[in-house]
Order: structure tokens, then sequence, then C-alpha cells
């Protein structure tokens, strides 16, 4: 136990490691305010299909030598979240089927460039670490972390000043349009929203794992409560406080960051299970 | 029937899984514990003499390397020790002393890796590397180093190494940027010896 003290004391003297803590929690807080709505609106993997798309559009970036390629990513990745969510219901391709044609092609797109004209001579460890985000977020700068704070304030806000409308809109969007409200406007937003955090997750769990972020805590949640605002309220509680407990394990025992939180999350979502069991909840 | 039929899909999956197992449990192994595992040996290893080593040098004169080698309880206070950390916590220093290098130039670093050696055709030169993997060995990053001229002994290829030296930034002849090294570096351990 004391080597364990030990070894913390001396991590926690880098900052990178605090940017990792603080940028972690963020993410992982605006991951599970939108991945209530998500869930509810079957569109639970629209995380791993727009994190696909970040991929590609970050191999495009990267052949164009784009220096600060964020930006580029992200409005590649909101260009396609609006494609796929601002449609709504009367969508033509609906729901998994667009999520997954989206989704494969910009990987496959992505990874095929980097193969004809890659930059650098670590092609798989390039790709391997975006994909599963082993340290992506103990590399984080100042600036990024920055961003990343002034991105999260901005979902989190939108997402209080906007609670009501975004109910509407999750639990029955033809009701909501019938009574005025502006649903297009809104499946706009979402689809913005998440494609932002989307995008800042990438450095935490990597492409592959962002899906468990949005997923995880809506469902954990799901077992206790009921109402959507206890729902919410429990999954920002679940999603920060195993985000934190992933990334002081992976931190202290040398495993990879995104994989770890994603166990935590399943275990969470065990103990939730159980607790509504027990409770007589969902 | 239906419960047969699906029994006989699902053997086939069982075994294949059961077959891949050892061999993930390895690189798992490998992967999650090399650290440590390295770690417990070099304090095990700090009572013992070190033997002479393969030579690669430029020096043409044949030079006993026991001079260099310091017991690790000789050496001073090191401002980084990479040797106590773990996999991430290695790779994120790394990282962070090649990108933002003004931070740790003149601080004392110790280091742990393979050693790997690059013929560098515009300087003529090879220029001596310290290759450092991440937990999951799917990216690597190079520390340099540099011993002083003659008086270095260098270790043969791919083995496993532990260097101490001082970080600095060095300019690139014939190129915009600098490089990032070690200098004045000492080999402490020389797993392949």
């Amino acid at each position: 136990m004391s080597d364990i003290i030990e070894k913390a004391n001396l991590y926690f003297q880098y900052s990178f490691v605090w940017y990792a803590l603080i940028v972690g929690v963020l993410i992982a807080l605006c991951a599970s305010l939108l991945g209530v709505t998500l869930v509810l609106k079957r569109f639970s993997f629209i995380g791993d299909g727009l994190s696909h798309v970040a991929f590609g559009a970050m191999a495009v970036a990267s052949i164009l030598n784009i220096s600060n390629n964020m930006w580029f990513i992200m409005l590649v990745t909101v260009m396609c979240a609006v494609l796929l969510l601002r449609t709504g219901q009367n969508a033509k391709i609906k729901g998994d089927a667009a999520i997954a044609m989206i989704s494969v092609g910009a990987l496959a797109i992505g990874y095929l460039f980097m193969n004809i004209f890659a930059t650098g001579p670590n092609l798989s460890g390039d790709v391997c670490s975006t994909l599963f985000g082993s340290t992506s977020i103990l590399t984080l700068t100042e600036a990024q972390v920055k961003l990343c704070a002034v991105l999260s304030v901005i979902v989190v806000v939108l997402f209080i000043l906007f609670y009501n409308k975004i109910f509407a809109v999750t639990f029955d969007e033809v009701f909501a349009k019938a009574t005025g409200l502006k649903t297009e406007f809104y499946n706009l937003l979402i689809a913005v929203i998440t494609a932002v955090i989307i995008v800042l997750a990438m450095n935490l769990v990597g492409s592959l794992l962002i899906s468990a972020l949005v997923i995880f805590p809506a469902l954990s949640a799901m077992r206790i409560f009921k109402s959507f605002l206890s729902v919410t309220i429990c999954a920002v509680i679940i999603s920060v406080f195993c985000a934190l407990i992933g990334i002081f394990v992976s931190i202290l025992s040398g495993t990879p960051v995104g994989a770890t939180i994603v166990v935590v999350y399943i275990l969470a979502f065990a103990i939730s299970c159980v607790i509504g069991k027990v409770t007589g909840g969902n | 029937m239906k419960m047969i039929v699906k029994v006989i899909f699902l053997l086939p999956v069982l075994l294949l899984t059961g077959c891949n197992m050892s061999e993930n449990r390895e690189q798992g192994a490998k992967n999650g514990t090399t650290v440590h595992e390295v770690i417990n040996n070099q304090i095990e290893d700090t009572n013992q003499s070190m033997e002479g080593s393969n030579r690669k040098s430029n020096s043409t004169d044949e030079i006993s390397s026991d001079d260099l080698r310091v017991d690790v309880q000789e050496v001073g206070d090191v401002d980084y020790d990479l040797t106590k950390m773990n996999s991430d916590m290695v790779y994120a220093t790394v990282y962070q002393m090649i990108s933002k290098p003004d931070k740790y130039v003149g601080k004392t670093v110790r280091v742990e890796g393979f050693y790997y050696a690059f013929y560098y055709e515009e300087t003529g030169q090879y220029h001596h590397y310290c290759i450092i993997q991440d937990a999951m060995a799917c990216c690597g990053q190079g520390m340099e180093f540099l011993c002083e001229d003659s008086l270095c002994v260098y270790p043969e290829e791919y083995a496993d190494i532990v260097l101490e030296g001082t970080f600095e930034v060095y300019p690139k002849s014939g190129e915009n940027n600098a490089g990032c090294r070690l200098a004045n570096v000492t080999l402490i351990e020389n797993k392949k010896e």
C-alpha cells in the first residue's frame, strides 16, 4: 500500500497527469449528459460511427499536413453528425444502417489514405494509439486542456438551458413538433454537441471505445432510476466517478487508459444491475 | 433438437477461443508486467559486478568498458528516473520531454529500453537510441543518447539497457529543427551481457 501511495505521490507531481484527470472528468461528464438522450433515441452507436469519421478526418488532416488538426476533424465530424441526426425520424436510411454506412466507410477511407500517403514510419503505432487511446490522454498540452474545458462548459450550459426541449425531442419528436417546437433545430443542436464530444473523447478512450462513454453511464443509471432528470444526474455521477477511478488505476498500474476506464464502466453497470434488482428499479 | 444445434455451433467457438488464450495471456503478461519485472531485476542486480560487453563504437581503440559502468548506488540523485515508472508514465514523460524540451534541459534522466543504432547518411554518423515502447507495445519513442567520444562502448543492438544522462537540445546539421538527446551518458545496465 505504501508503494502505491509513494508511486501516486511521484506521478502527481507531473502536470500532464493532472491534465489527464481534468480532461477525463470533463469528457466523461459531457458524454454522460448526451448519452441519456442518444440511448433513448436509439442512437447508442452514434459514438462509434462518428469516432470512425473522426479517424478518417484525422487521416486526411495528417496527409494534408494540417498542423492543428482538431478543428478540421471537428468540422468533418459535425457535418456527418448533422447528416445522421438532424433528419430525425424522417430519414430515408434510418439509425443503425446510416451509422454503419458512414462509420465503416470513413474508417476504411482513413486507413487506406494513411497507408498510401504515410507521413511517418510508425503507421501501425499511430493507428493503434488513435483507435485505443492507450496514452493519448497523457500527452495533452495546456492549450488542449483549455480548449476542452471551454467546449465542455459550453456543452453543459447548452444542455441546462435547453433541457426541456431536449427532453421533448428525445421522448416524442412528433408530439414536440406538433406543439410548435423546432425539432430540426434541436436535432441539429444534439448532433453538433455529440460531434464535439466525440472528437474530445478520442483523446481519452480512443475511437473504438468511445461508445462506452456514451452508453454505459446512461444504461447503469436506468437500472436504478426512472425519471429523465434522475437518470441524467445519476449517469453524470457514475461517469465521472468511473472515469476518475479508471484513470487512477491505469496510471498506477501501467494499463491502457481507455480500456481500463471501460472495464470500470462495465463493473459499475454490473453493480447498478444488482442495485436495481434489490431496490426494485428498472 | 434446437439445443443440440446450438451446442454444435458453440463448441468450435469455445475451442478456437481456448487455443488463443495462452498466447494472449503471454502477451498480456508481457505487456502488463515488463516494467515491474525489470525494476525487480534491477534491485537484484545492483550488487553484481558487470562484465565486458560487445563493442559498437567509432573509435578504433579496444577499450574496456569496466571503467564506464557505475553501480546504481554510486549514482547521484536523478531528476527524472523513468525506470521507477510504469509503461504509461514512461511513454508520456518521454513525449513531454520531446515536445516541451525547455523544461527538461540540464536535468538528469535515467531511462530504460532497448538499444538501436541508426546510420544517418547526411551526417555520416551513427545515432544511438534507447527505444521505449508503450504499454501496448504498438507505439515506441526513441530517446537519442551520446556517450563521450572514444570512451564509449555501445551495447549490442536490441539489448535491453538502462542509461543515465543529462538531457540537452542540440542543433541538427542541415535541418531547421533541433534534436533532443541524453548527453554524458552512463550505461548502467546491459541485459544481453
